[in-house]
């Protein structure tokens, strides 16, 4: 699936970012065109994809965003909008408007939120969250990066029974941006964070609230017993790390954001989407021929081999590699042709 | 022969056993205008001077009637999006001005299937003009035909003169006339604004004066040759037919453009046709 940046604007200032980067090195003022909104769309249909993803930034910033998302589900797509949720009432009275008649499949807002104890947070900001999941709940997932060990995550749960939230909680781990001063968790801390989720089992189950991960938690800081009640609860759980496929709104690609500065390139260069998928799975396919994981255990494991398991994120891996040796690999793959 | 006329029942009924295009001022007239002309004429298709697409109601006595909408603009896509289904399965093709927002607007609604047709005007903005003919040409899925690149596209011919593209706005004497309120005879919509008749009375509409004015408006291209014109030297004469030059001097950047739709309707020719959506009607 596609992600498209709508804007690189944001309203919020997370510690864990993992897009400042990228924005800071983007001009403010700009927003993708409708014509780069129905290329992308073309690019997309014409190779099967029917899910797409939009982004930020803060994507509802984009003066068109509701324009935007009714065109993507006219075109018949998917789409899955990741936001925070923080609007003017104008705004969000219009997108009630709207949304209110679709069904709950056709577009599903992931609300990536801050606990206000842990996270400097505005009184204004958590009351326009409130306004957001009051008028759009029943289209909405939660979402939360962990980025502290001790994070605590008893306001996912309120707010989930609160505003009638959909019963599955995106977790992602905040990972380290290559040059960037984001607050992320270390490699050693995952197995602790783990561990500190399954803390809040009960509170999971008595809410039949589904937890999935984002990628780069490893298969093996979870135990038999953490992993039968997540499958149990869940149905599947990932361990995979697959390029995101970032579109920016000038049309640039590039794998995630934590690789944003890796063999980016312009869209205008791939004839499909399938096309771009392969090229950046080759990158991150290079990065770990170099480094088979985080752990040094990885390079043996029959979970890293059978692809059960990808060994961590590979944005977690380009930290640890030798910076020439990053170079080698850029360069090695900008060089490869790309498959037709 | 079609005939352009305004919606006045006693001026159609004249009319009987021919081909019309009724025109109305507002959409709300659009099928009592398309009964009075199919009580004793062949309807060819109802042009409506219309409000922005946004602010369009929809009909239900509107299906099956060949409908032109001039609109001015399209407006925002969340008023259009609740319209976008109706619009589809309506046998409609939407008119626009060429602005930068319509351009836009335009390959929206292709995308979505609903046909549409760009009015060049007099000093179009030929670089956006250019990316939505490639859009239209060499899109990747399938669109509603985007006008009048597809035509063009569709009556290129490589060896020989391609077919008069004016036809899609309804001018192209050899296919129509337009006649006003008391039955008078132009050979074009300008003409028609101008007040500039070739006969004053419909009982001269098959005419030897009628007939022999459209020979020689059909004609006037040869003056370009015989006057060495810009045009007759142009490459992009085979495609263009001069209409942007109105036989004075051709607008700036009009040359490059018609080269490069020459350019990409050969392109074209090597992809497979487009799996286009159901065809509408066609002027």
């Amino acid at each position: 699936m596609a992600n498209i940046l709508l804007t690189n604007k944001c309203v919020r200032e997370c510690p864990y970012c993992f897009a400042g980067q990228e924005m800071a090195h983007s001009p403010a003022s700009e927003y993708i065109s409708w014509e780069n909104i129905i290329y992308l769309v073309d690019l997309l249909q014409a190779s099967g994809e029917r899910r797409v993803s939009l982004l930020g930034g803060e994507p509802t910033l984009h003066p068109e965003f509701l324009d935007i998302l009714l065109y993507l589900i006219e075109r018949g797509f998917n789409v899955v909008v990741f936001t925070c949720g923080i609007m003017s009432k104008t705004k969000l009275d219009d997108l009630k408007e709207h949304v209110a008649g679709l069904p709950v499949a056709k577009v599903n807002f992931v609300c990536n939120m801050n606990n206000p104890e842990q996270t400097k947070t505005s009184g204004s900001e958590t009351e326009k969250l409130h306004a957001f999941l009051s008028a759009l709940g029943p289209w909405t997932m939660p979402a939360f990066n962990i980025y502290r060990p001790d994070f605590e995550l008893d306001f996912i749960f309120d707010l989930t029974r609160r505003y009638r939230l959909k019963k599955r909680l995106r977790l992602g781990i905040a990972h380290p941006i290559p040059g960037a001063p984001n607050e992320s968790i270390r490699v050693e801390d995952i197995g602790p964070v783990i561990e500190r989720l399954y803390a809040y089992k009960d509170a999971f189950d008595r809410l039949r609230l589904r937890p999935s991960f984002d990628c780069g938690f490893p298969l093996c800081r979870v135990t038999d017993e953490q992993l039968g009640w997540l499958v149990r609860l869940s149905g599947q759980i990932d361990f995979k790390c697959k390029p995101a496929i970032d579109i920016t709104p000038d049309m640039h690609v590039y794998c995630c954001f934590p690789l944003s500065a890796l063999n980016r390139k312009s869209v205008f260069e791939f004839d499909s989407f399938k096309q771009i998928v392969t090229y950046y799975r080759g990158l991150q396919k290079r990065i770990r021929s170099e480094m088979a994981g985080i752990y040094e255990e990885c390079g043996g494991c029959h979970h890293r081999s059978e692809e059960t398991c990808a060994g961590g994120g590979a944005c977690q891996l380009v930290n640890r590699l030798d910076p020439a040796k990053l170079r080698d690999i850029e360069r090695a793959h900008g060089e490869a042709r790309l498959s037709s | 022969m079609k005939l352009v006329c305004p919606h006045e029942r006693a001026l159609i009924d004249r009319l009987e056993g021919r081909t019309v295009c009724v025109r109305v001022d507002a959409a709300r007239d659009i099928a009592a205008a398309a009964a009075d002309v199919r009580r004793r004429n062949t309807l060819s298709c109802v042009i409506c001077e219309s409000v922005p697409i946004e602010d369009i109601e929809i009909e239900d006595d509107w299906q099956g009637v060949p409908i032109a909408l001039m609109a001015p603009s399209v407006g925002r896509f969340r008023n259009v999006a609740k319209k976008a289904a109706a619009l589809r399965k309506l046998n409609l093709r939407i008119y626009l001005p060429c602005e930068a927002d319509n351009l836009t607007g335009a390959r929206l609604l292709a995308s979505l299937g609903i046909a549409v047709c760009i009015d060049f005007g007099a000093a179009p903005d030929w670089e956006a003009l250019a990316d939505l003919m490639t859009y239209a040409l060499l899109g990747p899925v399938p669109h509603a035909p985007i006008d009048p690149f597809q035509t063009i596209a569709d009556g290129y011919r490589q060896a020989a003169r391609s077919d008069d593209w004016g036809r899609v706005f309804f001018d192209d004497p050899s296919r129509t006339l337009h006649l006003d309120a008391e039955g008078r005879i132009a050979l074009s919509r300008r003409d028609l604004k101008a007040g500039d008749f070739v006969a004053c009375d419909l009982s001269k509409l098959d005419s030897a004066e009628v007939k022999h004015a459209i020979e020689q408006r059909l004609d006037a291209w040869r003056n370009l040759f015989a006057e060495d014109h810009f045009c007759a030297r142009c490459e992009a004469w085979r495609i263009c037919r001069a209409r942007m030059c109105d036989g004075k001097a051709a607008p700036d950047g009009c040359d490059a453009f018609f080269h490069e739709m020459a350019e990409v309707i050969e392109r074209r020719r090597g992809k497979p046709e487009s799996n286009r959506p159901a065809e509408k009607w066609r002027p």
